[in-house]
C-alpha cells in the first residue's frame, strides 16, 4: 500500500506499528522513478521535520483510510539504494498523530486593512477566509460576517482537477485578530494549498519543496491550484498561468519585469526571478506553508519577494532597493505588447481577451505620494511613474474573461490586491 | 544571578538610565597574574587608593588588547562596566558590577557633585533670586541639555566625557533636588525638560530628546517567526506575552493632604459587578504630604489606575550579541497577534508576509555572556598592560541567545514634561515616585531595587 506524507508521495511502508492514539514508527521503500524524484522525495521528507510553517501534515494511506490523518514527522532518515530502478530509496520516520489522527481542523487567524497606499483606495474586498473541501457543517465561520463565497476549482500540475475550495471574501477590513475552522479528510488537504516547485531539468519535471530550505536549482514556480508563476529559464520569459476547470488545463502568459522610464515602450526588464537572459539568481524561500508561500530573491539592485495566498488569483510581488539611497523604477507586464485599457488608478487589463479567453491584469502600488502608476496600454506593463526605493506590484488574470465568474474581474482583482491579508493556519483539536 | 536550576547565570542586565547590572564568572584556573589584578587596592602613588578595574566586552576579538589605546579599545566595546565586587575564591572568581553611570551615582547614591562657592561658576546655572533652581530659558541661558553638558565638562567629573548634546525645545524654571547624587540630579532635570541621557561604552555621555538618541523608528522586529533581514528590517525570533492585571483598578480616589484638604477623582470607566447592572465601586484612599495638593493627587492616582494595567513582556529574542541592533531606549516592533500584541493601525511587509505589530520601547535588554564574546579587563596600573584578556579563563554561557525582559504599562509611553510637572506639584521636595513600578523610568532610583530613595520629604505610594 502506498503512502503519501505532506507533499512526499509514492512512499511505500514496508514495516510500520500503529498504534492509535500514539506515535507511528513507518519504514518503507521510496518508489521513486528517477534519481531526480527520489532526490525530490528525500528533500520532502527531511524537509518536514521541524518546520514551522506547518507543524502537522496529512498523511494518507492510499488502502487504508482509517489511519488517514494530521501528524507531526520527526526522526526522519533517508537512504538512497539504486540509481537506477526503483525503489531507489529507504526511508523510516515516526509520525506523532495530532490528538487523535482523523481529529484535526485547521484553525485560521486572520486579520486584513486596507494596503496603505498613495492612491486613495480606501475599499477592498480580500480573500479573508477559506472553506475546504469538507463536511460543511465543521466549519466554523461565524465570527465573520457579510462573507461572499467564490467557488474556485483548483488543478493539479497536470492540469486535473484537484478539487474546489470556497474562497471567502469581504467587503472592508477585519480590523481585528478573526479565527475561523475548516474541516477537511487528509486526502482533501492540500486542495488549493500554496506551493514552491523546482525543475532539475528545465522543466520537463516539477517536484514541491518542504520547509525553508533553500533550493539550489535556479528555475521555481509557485502555485496554489488556481494561479501559477514561474520563473525565467535562460531566454524563455516567466509565465504567469491560470487553471482552467471547464479544459482541465494550466492557461498561460509570458511576463517578465518592467524597468521601463517612459510609456508608450516596448517592455525591458529583468525576467520572473530576476533573470538576465543568460543566468538567474538563486531564490530563497521566505515563508512556505499550505495558506501562503513566498520566495526571495535579489541582483545587485534591489530584492524581490513573491508571494501567493491560498485562494488568490493573484501574484503579489514586493521590491525594495538594495543601494543604499538608490531609487529605481521596477513593475510588470506581458513579454510581447499586449494592447490594454487601464483599470482604476492602479492596473491595466488586456483589451481584448488571449487566445485561451483570459485576460491578464497587471497592478502597481507605489510607495510614496510623488510616484504614481505609470501605465502603458500600448505594451500592458505598468510601473512607478517616479523612481522610489520599494514599492509592491501584482499579476492575475481574468479567467473566462467574457464570462468572468464572480470575484475574478479585472475590478475584483484590484479589490483583493489593495486587501492587505495576513494569516496563519494551525491544526487544532476538532473536538 | 542564580537560575531555577542553581546554576549561576553569567548575563548583562541594561537599563535605559540605570546602572543596570552585569555578573561574570571566571575559573579557577584563572593564573595568579590576573588574580592580583582583580583588587581595589593601588598603592602605585605611594598612598594606598580605591581603584577600581573595569570589564570591557566586544564581539569579536581584539589582537592588539596589549597595546591598544584605552580610547581605541573603548570605542569597540560592545559593553563596558565597573567592577564592584569581586569574590576569589580556590574554585572561582565571581565579579559584578554596573554600568558606566554607576560613577555618577552609585548605590548609596554617592557621586560626584560640582562643589563651590557662590562664586563657583556653578552657581551661575542658577537663578539669583532663588536657590538651587534650575534655570533654562530664552532669557540669557542656555538649555536644559547643554547645561548638564557644560556642568559635566566644566566640572571635570574626572570618569565621564561630554559626548552628543541636543537641546529639547522644553523650557523653565524649576527647583532642583537638594540631596542625592549628580545621575539624580540629571535624573530630575532630564524629566522636567523632556530629555534622556545615555551612557556610552566609550566613556562619554549624550543628552538630548529621546528622538536624539535613540531609534524611534524600529528597524527590528521581533515575533514568534522572524528571521533574516527584509528591506530595512530586521528580523529577530522572540517570545512575548501580554498580562493584563486590575490588582490596582479603581472607581475613585479620595485623598486627604496635609493641610486637611480633601479631593476626590472620579473614574469615567465604570466597574460592573458580578450581579450585572450595578456599578461596583473600588475606592482608594489616599495621602498627599504636601497642602494643597489633594485633588491632584487624587487625579494622578485615578489617571494610573483607571484601568486594567496591560504589561507587554518580551521573554527572550534569540540573537547573537543582541545590542548590536538593539539598546536600551530603542524602539523595536513586536507581533504576535495570539498574545494580542498586534496594531491593525501599523502596516508592515516582511519577507512577503503582512505584519502590524506594535512600536515599543525597550527599556531593560538582559543578554548572557556568551561564547564567542570576548573579554577584558581595564586595569590602570602603570607597570602593566592598560587590558588584560580575561576570554580564556570565563565561565560562559552555552544557551545561546539574547534575552530582552521590559515591562511598562504602555508601550509607547513616554515621560513627557507634563507627567512630570504633575509628579512634582504632587510634593515640592522634588524627589516623586509615582506609584507602581511601570512609571518608574523617571522616578528617581526606583528602578534600582537596593535603594531607597531619600530626600527632604517623601511622595506617597498610591494603594
Amino acid at each position: 500500500m502506498t503512502l503519501s506524507i505532506g507533499w512526499a508521495t509514492g512512499l511505500r511502508p514496508t514495516k510500520f506499528s500503529p498504534s492509535y492514539g500514539s506515535s507511528i514508527s513507518v519504514e518503507g521503500t521510496i518508489l521513486g522513478s528517477s534519481v531526480n524524484e527520489f532526490k525530490a522525495r528525500r528533500q520532502q521528507l527531511l524537509g518536514m521535520q521541524s518546520n514551522t510553517d506547518e507543524l502537522f501534515v496529512p498523511v494518507v494511506w492510499v488502502t487504508d483510510s482509517t489511519l488517514d490523518g494530521y501528524y507531526a514527522v520527526s526522526n526522519v532518515t533517508v537512504q538512497r539504494k539504486s540509481t537506477t530502478a526503483s525503489p531507489n530509496g529507504v526511508f523510516g520516520l515516526t509520525l506523532t498523530p495530532l490528538s487523535q489522527a482523523g481529529n484535526a481542523a485547521a484553525e485560521v487567524t486572520v486579520q486584513s486593512v486596507v494596503r496603505t497606499n498613495v492612491l486613495s483606495i480606501a475599499t477592498m474586498a480580500p480573500v479573508v477566509a477559506y472553506a475546504l473541501p469538507n463536511t460543511v457543517s465543521e466549519d466554523d465561520f461565524r465570527f465573520l460576517s457579510s462573507l461572499t463565497s467564490i467557488n474556485r476549482p483548483a488543478g493539479d500540475d497536470a492540469g486535473a482537477l484537484l478539487g474546489t475550495i470556497a474562497v471567502k471574501t469581504k467587503t472592508a477590513a477585519i480590523s481585528s485578530q478573526t479565527t475561523f475552522r475548516t474541516v477537511t479528510p487528509a486526502s482533501t488537504a492540500y486542495v488549493g494549498a500554496c506551493q514552491i516547485q523546482y525543475s532539475p531539468d528545465g522543466g520537463a519535471t516539477w517536484f514541491t519543496w518542504s520547509g525553508r530550505q533553500v533550493p539550489l536549482t535556479r528555475l521555481w514556480r509557485i502555485t496554489n491550484g488556481h494561479v501559477r508563476l514561474t520563473s525565467a529559464n535562460g531566454a524563455t520569459p516567466g509565465k504567469l498561468e491560470v487553471y482552467d476547470s471547464a479544459n482541465t488545463r494550466w492557461e498561460s502568459t509570458s511576463i517578465q519585469h518592467s524597468t521601463n522610464t517612459s510609456n508608450p515602450q516596448a517592455i525591458s526588464g529583468p525576467g520572473i526571478g530576476l533573470g538576465t537572459g543568460s543566468s538567474q539568481p538563486t531564490i530563497s524561500i521566505a515563508y512556505n506553508s499550505p495558506e501562503l508561500v513566498a520566495v526571495k530573491c535579489n541582483d545587485a539592485t534591489r530584492e524581490v519577494t513573491y508571494s501567493l495566498q491560498r485562494g488568490a488569483m493573484l501574484v503579489v510581488c514586493e521590491w525594495a532597493s538594495i543601494v543604499s539611497g538608490a531609487s529605481i523604477t521596477f513593475g510588470v507586464g506581458p513579454s510581447s505588447a499586449v494592447a490594454s485599457t487601464t483599470v482604476g488608478s492602479w492596473g491595466n487589463v488586456a483589451a481584448s481577451t488571449d487566445g485561451q479567453g483570459n485576460k491578464p491584469v497587471y497592478g502597481y502600488s507605489p510607495n510614496t505620494a510623488a510616484s504614481t502608476v505609470r501605465r502603458d496600454v500600448t505594451n500592458g506593463w505598468v510601473n512607478n511613474n517616479t523612481a522610489d526605493t520599494k514599492g509592491v506590484m501584482m499579476m492575475g488574470v481574468v479567467l473566462d474573461s467574457a464570462a468572468p465568474a464572480t470575484g475574478n474581474a479585472a475590478a475584483d482583482l484590484g479589490d483583493q490586491f489593495f486587501g492587505l491579508v495576513s494569516w496563519s493556519q494551525r491544526m487544532v483539536r476538532r473536538s | 544571578m542564580v537560575a531555577e536550576n542553581g546554576k549561576t547565570v553569567m548575563t548583562i542586565t541594561e537599563t535605559l538610565m540605570r546602572p543596570g547590572s552585569w555578573n561574570l564568572g571566571l575559573r579557577g584556573d584563572t593564573p595568579d597574574s590576573i588574580r592580583t589584578l582583580l583588587t581595589y587596592n593601588d598603592s602605585s602613588s605611594g598612598t594606598l587608593s580605591t581603584n577600581p578595574p573595569h570589564i570591557v566586552i566586544t564581539s569579536a576579538p581584539v589582537p592588539n588588547y596589549a597595546t591598544i589605546s584605552d580610547a581605541s579599545m573603548l570605542a569597540l566595546s560592545l559593553y563596558t562596566g565597573v567592577v564592584t565586587s569581586i569574590e576569589k575564591s580556590r574554585s572561582k572568581i565571581a565579579l559584578t558590577g554596573s554600568n558606566l553611570s554607576w560613577w555618577f551615582g552609585n548605590l548609596n547614591g554617592a557621586g560626584p557633585w560640582p562643589v563651590g562657592s557662590s562664586s563657583d561658576a556653578f552657581s551661575s546655572y542658577f537663578s539669583t533670586s532663588s536657590a538651587y533652581s534650575f534655570v533654562a530659558n530664552t532669557v540669557g541661558h542656555p538649555r536644559a541639555a547643554t547645561l548638564l553638558g557644560n556642568i559635566i565638562l566644566a566640572f571635570a567629573m574626572n570618569v565621564m566625557t561630554r559626548g552628543t548634546i541636543t537641546d529639547s525645545t522644553t523650557l523653565g524654571q524649576v527647583a532642583g533636588p537638594v540631596a542625592g547624587s549628580f545621575r539624580e540630579f540629571m535624573d530630575f532635570i532630564c524629566g522636567q525638560f523632556d530629555l534622556e541621557y545615555r551612557f556610552n561604552n566609550n566613556r562619554s555621555i549624550d543628552i538630548g530628546p529621546a528622538s536624539a538618541l535613540f531609534s524611534t523608528t524600529p528597524s527590528v522586529i521581533v515575533s514568534p517567526d522572524t528571521n533574516g533581514i527584509s528591506g530595512t528590517i530586521r528580523g529577530i525570533p522572540g517570545e512575548m506575552s501580554t498580562k493584563y492585571d486590575i490588582g490596582s483598578t479603581v472607581s475613585d480616589v479620595v485623598a486627604v493632604d496635609m493641610g486637611g484638604g480633601f479631593g476626590t477623582a472620579t473614574s469615567t470607566r465604570p466597574i460592573i459587578t458580578m450581579i450585572g447592572t450595578n456599578n461596583g465601586s473600588l475606592i482608594q484612599r489616599s495621602s498627599s504630604d504636601s497642602a494643597g495638593n489633594a485633588s491632584t493627587t487624587a487625579q494622578n492616582l485615578m489617571n494610573l489606575n483607571t484601568s486594567p494595567r496591560a504589561t507587554v513582556k518580551l521573554d527572550s529574542a534569540a540573537q547573537y550579541a543582541l545590542t548590536r541592533f538593539c539598546r536600551p531606549g530603542d524602539y523595536v516592533y513586536l507581533y504576535d497577534p495570539s498574545a494580542d500584541i498586534q496594531d491593525s493601525t501599523n502596516q508592515i511587509s516582511f519577507n512577503g508576509r503582512p505584519m502590524f505589530p506594535i512600536k515599543y520601547r525597550v527599556r531593560t535588554l538582559t543578554w548572557p555572556v556568551e561564547q564567542g564574546l570576548n573579554v577584558y579587563l581595564r586595569t590602570s596600573k602603570p607597570s602593566a598592560s592598560f587590558f588584560v584578556d580575561l576570554t580564556p579563563y570565563v565561565v560562559f554561557e552555552t544557551g545561546g541567545g539574547g534575552a530582552t525582559d521590559s515591562t511598562t504599562s504602555d508601550s509607547t509611553r513616554v515621560w513627557t514634561s507634563s507627567d512630570a510637572a504633575a509628579a512634582q506639584t504632587a510634593d515640592t521636595g522634588g524627589l516623586v515616585i509615582n506609584g507602581a513600578a511601570s512609571a518608574s523610568a523617571r522616578a528617581v532610583s526606583v528602578g534600582d531595587a537596593t535603594r531607597l530613595p531619600s530626600g527632604p520629604s517623601q511622595a506617597t505610594r498610591g494603594g
